[in-house]
């Protein structure tokens, strides 16, 4: 188990993004429980926050790599709890990588992509969008552990839902933990995991994209 | 000159000679540039280095070719000009930091015997970075911090959060492994941290 002085000692790798998965895993755990090491890397976020303004970096270090949250809440209420409940126990589980970056902060909702720029997230993947994919409010290719993934924020009339295209064969598996539900079933090359907190929402995001993609394209 | 001035139109009239634009320029970019010049060769040197790179500048935009911003650009040249100032001065860049430094020596008396906060750090006053740098004390406290940085642990620091360079071209620019550039920003970021949390606190830094 972290203590606070390994949280402090790890704080700035965790900031820069250089921690390895497990570890900034166990680190993010830790602070949903602690206030006071949610503080120290709070604040540290904020002093380089403020030289970046001093100097020629606008954007606090890492926002362009994975930069874990102080919490993993934010779009998805009780993903937090769910974190700490479900993540911990084994880290290896494609799932529970899937779930980890579903809840990172670097994917944000804005206004609908144009199927251009949808097009070309799918493509880093080796998928491609051969149909009409609406709704798409992120779309990003990124990786988890050592696979390129096409990570995706699609609105549906149920809520947001994140898709993931994961160039790795799983089974169907579902979970459901605290109202949060994922799903992961084969598709094409690979995994197709939605993740959302309405189950038709999911399944209409699903229904969605495998209409809409090729997959090898 | 108020007016805005759009970075294409700004590079023509700086290649045609035009004086005002490169005030422009100079105006726009210097304060930065000299924290970024203060923080690698130290408050003696800065303002040297700063000029310095301004007549570098000068010299090599004919031959800019705008595949960067101009700010970054000329903040590449600022960089290097202070580096190879460093090498110059016979200084080993990266020296003397490498001490048996505790990383966490900066939060001494901090923490219990158990690892666990014995003293844990609390929220600030100023708890966005426009508070913090609007508080002019507070950014002197910054600047102070800084300064009182051994020197690697201060270029590093520069380097990353001023100059927003990524850590493998600091390693390269420094002449470091990556992991002592890990560490070295670890041991920096920490003391500004104490730093401005012990003035936060209320304390005499």
């Amino acid at each position: 188990m972290f203590s606070c002085k390994d949280v402090t000692a790890g704080a700035s790798d965790y900031l820069e993004g250089a921690l390895p998965w497990p570890a900034a895993l166990r680190l993010r755990a830790h602070l949903l429980m602690c206030r006071g090491c949610r503080q120290l890397v709070r604040q540290m976020r904020l002093i380089s926050g403020a030289l970046g303004q001093l100097g020629f970096a606008a954007a606090p270090p890492a926002t362009s790599s994975r930069v874990w949250p102080e919490f993993a809440v934010g779009a998805l209420a009780g993903g937090a709890a769910l974190l700490a409940l479900w993540v911990l126990p084994g880290l290896t589980g494609i799932e529970q990588q899937l779930y980890a970056h579903a809840v990172d902060r670097h994917a944000h909702a804005g206004p609908a992509l144009d199927a251009d720029t949808v097009a070309d997230k799918l493509a880093a993947v080796g998928a491609r969008l051969t149909g009409n994919l609406q709704d798409v409010v992120f779309a990003e290719d990124c990786t988890i552990g050592e696979h390129l993934i096409a990570h995706l924020l699609v609105r549906t009339p149920r809520g947001l839902v994140t898709v993931m295209l994961v160039p790795e064969k799983t089974g169907t598996d579902s979970f459901s933990r605290r109202g949060y539900t994922g799903h992961l079933e084969p598709l094409g090359k690979g995994t197709l995991a939605v993740l959302g907190q309405d189950t038709d929402g999911i399944r209409l995001a699903a229904a969605h994209v495998r209409a809409a993609v090729q997959w090898p394209g | 000159m108020a007016q805005d001035w759009d970075e294409s139109a700004l590079l023509a009239r700086l290649r045609a000679g035009d004086q005002a634009a490169f005030q422009h320029l100079v105006q726009s970019l210097n304060d930065r540039l000299s924290r970024v010049a203060r923080g690698l060769v130290g408050p003696g040197a800065a303002d040297d280095v700063v000029q310095d790179t301004w007549e570098a500048v000068l010299k090599a935009l004919p031959r800019f070719e705008a595949r960067a911003s101009l700010s970054t650009w000329v903040l590449r040249i600022l960089t290097n000009t202070a580096i190879s100032r460093l090498r110059r001065a016979g200084r080993e860049v990266a020296s003397g930091d490498f001490s048996n430094e505790d990383d966490m020596s900066a939060l001494a008396g901090r923490f219990a015997d158990n690892g666990h906060w014995h003293q844990p750090p609390h929220p600030w006053h100023a708890d966005t970075p426009d508070a913090l740098l609007g508080n002019d004390e507070l950014q002197a406290a910054l600047t102070r911090a800084i300064d009182q940085l051994p020197h690697t642990q201060r270029a590093v620091l520069t380097l990353r959060e001023l100059a927003g360079q990524p850590l493998d071209e600091i390693c390269n620019a420094l002449d470091i492994s990556a992991s002592n550039a890990r560490v070295l920003l670890h041991r920096a970021r920490l003391r500004v941290w104490a730093a401005i949390d012990a003035y936060q606190r209320g304390e005499d830094v």
